[in-house]
């Protein structure tokens, strides 16, 4: 046989293999097929190299190719005008925290500007209380935004003054309903209006009692809360224990600002 | 207003599943306030942490289109994005939810909202990459069409100008096997 003929032979079947494995892992071959190919895996260690071999290069070119659609999403992305906090259309009129998120913001730097200008003449015991304006947001996120007010439900009441900021209505309500049937939910929010009206200590033990609640999703934002808690209240070994907590997840919302408070605490 | 509306939702699959990726730019930016706002609304979470949900809701939109885990709508674009989006936010806070349904946002299981996971390191992974582009084109751009972006032999004939299915399957053999020698070479190297 001539050589180029030799060759080409050699070729095809090289080829044929490629094939065979590339249908293999893309999960194509029928049972029997498969049964064969994972039998020939075990008899032949150099065609289970080839396997190995073939299945990083396949990977290696798909996380080529991720990589290229993200690159091209995220260049998108950077042309893209600022993306637009909106109001959200409620039947009644309910001054919910639309602007908050911003208004906070805005707010927060604003203070922490001018605290910063402070902090050169007061001595720690006023640190606490500035990071904690500077830093702490109320919590809006999964109120009930029922069409209908309820007027004569305890929650919805409680619910509908917290919206509407006003603390000072809204715990006591809060505090009896929980008082009956407590939820880690009304904790939340609980903990949340004492935060606001400045009760730095009945804050912590509701969101102490939120964390203890597993089930309950908002777990970064308590574990959050109760730092902030525990600098309202003045304890800032408390604070700083549980802004380590959150520190040391990676995973968490609040990984960035725990880490910028307790560099500014110590 | 929505340029895709008028795109029948089934022609959004069959683009993508053709090599158009055009059509994903424009569904990028189609959904893009509405998704980050909702986000950002209900998760309490940054702009910039919601861009990054964004980002990876769509990579993961496009590449069950591409495997075929997503081949047709049975709401809209729009609920199937929200829908991988409350998912991957979910798993950004490493529990396990039990969601109220308190929208009508379906729920997709662990499978239709993952990016397939390889089983090589990063590190192995970005060797191929970078041996790729030692490789250059025309076998970069084939081997990703074909591997990545699963487009037909006869789609990549066209696409690239050859002369019919059986010189660019040719091609890709032999592109194949260069990547494999570059490897080769690349990894002794290091040793």
């Amino acid at each position: 046989m001539k050589r180029r003929q030799l060759n080409n032979i050699k070729m095809n079947i090289e080829e044929q293999n490629i094939v065979l494995i590339e249908k293999y892992l893309e999960g194509n071959l029928g049972a029997s097929e498969r049964e064969a190919f994972e039998k020939r895996l075990e008899d032949d260690p150099e065609f289970g190299q080839s396997v190995v071999q073939m299945e990083n290069m396949v990977s290696g070119i798909k996380h080529a190719g991720r990589k290229d659609i993200a690159k091209k999403l995220a260049d998108l992305e950077a042309t893209l005008p600022e993306v637009e906090l909106e109001e959200t259309s409620n039947v009644i009129e309910l001054k919910q925290s639309r602007y908050r998120y911003w208004g906070a913001i805005a707010a927060g730097l604003a203070l922490v500007l001018i605290s910063s200008l402070f902090l050169l003449n007061y001595n720690s015991g006023q640190t606490e209380q500035d990071l904690f304006t500077a830093y702490y947001e109320p919590y809006s996120g999964d109120l009930s935004r029922s069409g209908e007010e309820d007027l004569f439900d305890k929650t919805k009441k409680a619910e509908y003054a917290y919206a509407l900021g006003q603390y000072a209505v809204a715990i006591p309500l809060f505090e009896e309903v929980i008082s009956q049937e407590p939820t880690s939910k009304l904790r939340f929010y609980l903990g949340n209006a004492y935060l606001s009206t400045g009760e730095g200590s009945k804050a912590a033990q509701q969101f102490e009692a939120v964390l203890r609640d597993i089930d309950y999703p908002l777990q970064d934002q308590a574990q959050w809360y109760l730092a902030l808690s525990y600098l309202k209240a003045g304890n800032v070994d408390m604070a700083r224990t549980n802004l380590e907590i959150i520190t040391e997840n990676s995973g968490s919302f609040y990984h960035q600002k725990a880490k910028e408070v307790l560099d500014r605490i110590k | 207003q929505l340029r895709v509306k008028l795109l029948d939702e089934q022609a959004v699959i069959q683009k993508i599943r053709s090599g158009d990726n055009e059509v994903l730019s424009q569904i990028y930016e189609d959904h893009r306030q509405e998704f980050i706002a909702w986000i950002i609304k209900n998760y309490a979470c940054t702009v910039d942490q919601a861009k990054d949900v964004y980002q990876n809701t769509i990579l993961i939109f496009y590449e069950n289109i591409i495997s075929g885990k997503l081949s047709q709508f049975s709401s809209s674009i729009k609920t199937y994005l929200f829908a991988v989006g409350k998912n991957k936010i979910m798993e950004h806070k490493k529990k396990s939810y039990r969601f109220s349904s308190q929208d009508e946002i379906p729920e997709l299981s662990q499978d239709e909202t993952s990016l397939e996971r390889f089983s090589e390191h990063e590190t192995e992974l970005e060797m191929v990459e970078k041996c790729l582009h030692l490789l250059g084109d025309p076998c970069k751009t084939l081997l990703k069409l074909y591997y990545y972006q699963k487009l037909s032999m006869p789609a990549i004939t066209e696409r690239l100008e050859y002369k019919n299915a059986d010189t660019t399957k040719n091609l890709k053999y032999k592109c194949i096997q260069r990547l494999k020698k570059i490897y080769e070479a690349e990894t002794t190297k290091q040793h």
